[in-house]
């Protein structure tokens, strides 16, 4: 660190220790503030370590997943940045290929 | 003249016997933001009311006593709209977001037994400029006359990871499940009493595994939820180290308790307990019958396809499963085969993790 000079104040706080007790607690979220933030890697095998007991078909699964946020990995953030993922595409089984990929807004 | 008509038509109603029919109905919810009424006798959808700015998700329900209204967690776990079974009219709405503070309620709600408050789990994150600052859960209780821009007439601070709140009959006691369930003092908050789950003392066996957000207890007042265990003293290639048990929570009287019925063999999301006692059903990919007197499978079937949610009849003769895809399907609970099966309308779409949910009411024309 001592060839990096801070030049901005968050990464000047940085660069000063603080004691015991003058920051606040790193806590764990719970869920839901961001589909992003959501610590729950998704399935990709079921409990028993193979596919048979996930959802059959995966479409019966889909929006039960991405809806509160399970699937963070898989779909786009739609609690946050992508709100409109599922836009006139109210049902899995009939319209998972309008279910596109996203891309990051410039 | 018209008041003395009443009276009169009320008197003749009183002294012939003669009462307003009751129906039994079912309450599912579909995307982009729907609620279904179905009469399940009849194997009919008699409702469908859209939802005010739904953000095009349904989430859980709870309908008030009465059967009148239905209170819905919508707008992506942002709100909870209190709609009119009748005409579909919004009649209550509390959106939780204020200035900075993102309040979402990860399905736990319910309505208390007189119908005059909503308790509901929130999620509280400050959005700052570079991070989220997590804010203390809490519960928040809602005066469900507030109508369309209710706010809480209080809150209290509950324990985090809650999932489900269940009120007493009596409405003295809410009961939060989270790691442990958690006998609450509505009006405090005050942890009376903690039932125990993840700080139960079975011996040689693991922390229990339970994911529950379905609140299905409408027939019985008995919640129930499939519990994941592993007996440790066992090898782990032994299928015999592998419980799956039933937890239930007597609403009514407090009693609590939790058997195992089977080696676990297959997933199950949602349980429900019949009235007749004797039984009790849950649904994933199959359908799952459970003695509740031997505390052993009693049968079991596959389904069509993957239900989350599954509910049954007053008489204990029908069995439903829903809450995924976009249809509701009957069982017959002795020999397991389907009877039934009524395709949600509004362009079937997901109920994605909707409850599912019973009332009986005077019937809809």
């Amino acid at each position: 660190m001592k060839h990096l000079k801070p030049i901005n104040l968050k990464a000047h706080a940085l660069t000063t220790a603080p004691s015991e007790g003058d920051r606040m607690e790193v806590v764990a979220m719970q869920t839901v503030a961001g589909c992003a933030s959501t610590m729950d890697p998704g399935w990709e095998v079921d409990a028993f370590g193979g596919v048979a007991a996930l959802c059959q078909p995966m479409e019966a699964d889909l929006y039960g997943c991405s809806d509160p946020c399970w699937w963070p990995a898989q779909v786009p953030d739609v609690m946050n940045s992508y709100p409109d993922w599922d836009a006139n595409k109210s049902s899995a089984g009939a319209d998972w290929r309008e279910l596109g990929n996203v891309f990051p807004k410039r | 003249m018209r008041k003395i008509v009443m009276f009169l038509g009320a008197v003749f109603l009183l002294s012939t016997g003669v009462q307003a029919e009751n129906t039994e109905y079912l309450i599912t919810g579909t995307k982009p933001g729907f609620i279904h009424i179905l009469d399940m006798k009849k194997q009919k959808v008699v409702r469908s009311h859209e939802i005010p700015n739904a953000g095009r998700t349904v989430f859980s329900f709870a309908p008030s006593p009465d059967g009148k209204i239905v209170y819905v967690l919508t707008n992506r776990m942002k709100s909870i709209v209190g709609l009119d079974i009748d005409t579909g009219e919004q009649v209550f709405r509390a959106d939780f977001i204020k200035g900075d503070i993102r309040r979402q309620a990860f399905y736990a709600f319910d309505i208390s037994r007189d119908g005059k408050e909503l308790y509901v789990y929130q999620l509280s994150t400050r959005i700052m400029l570079s991070e989220y600052q997590q804010l203390p859960t809490r519960i928040a209780v809602y005066d469900t006359s507030s109508g369309l821009k209710a706010e809480p007439i209080r809150t209290f601070e509950a324990p985090r990871r809650i999932h489900m709140l269940m009120k007493s009959t009596d409405d003295k006691w809410l009961y939060a499940l989270g790691f442990d369930i958690y006998k609450m003092n509505p009006q405090t908050g005050e942890i009376v009493e903690t039932l125990p789950l993840r700080n139960w003392s079975l011996k040689n066996r693991s922390l229990p595994d339970v994911l529950d957000f379905w609140p299905l207890w409408d027939q019985t007042d008995i919640f129930s939820t499939p519990v994941y265990s592993v007996k440790t003293d066992k090898a782990a290639d032994d299928p015999g180290a592998y419980k799956t048990g039933l937890m239930t929570l007597d609403l009514d009287t407090g009693k609590y308790e939790i058997n195992d019925f089977e080696d676990t063999s297959v997933l199950i999301f949602s349980t429900v307990v019949s009235p007749t006692g004797k039984h009790a059903f849950g649904t994933y990919t199959q359908l799952t019958k459970i003695d509740l007197e031997t505390h052993t499978l009693a049968g079991r079937i596959d389904q069509d396809h993957t239900y989350y949610a599954v509910n049954i009849s007053a008489d204990g003769k029908q069995v439903y499963v829903g809450g995924a895809a976009c249809d509701v399907a009957t069982y017959d609970p002795d020999t397991l085969t389907k009877t039934g099966q009524i395709f949600l309308p509004k362009g079937c779409g997901d109920q994605s993790t909707s409850s599912m949910r019973m009332i009986q009411r005077e019937t809809l024309k």
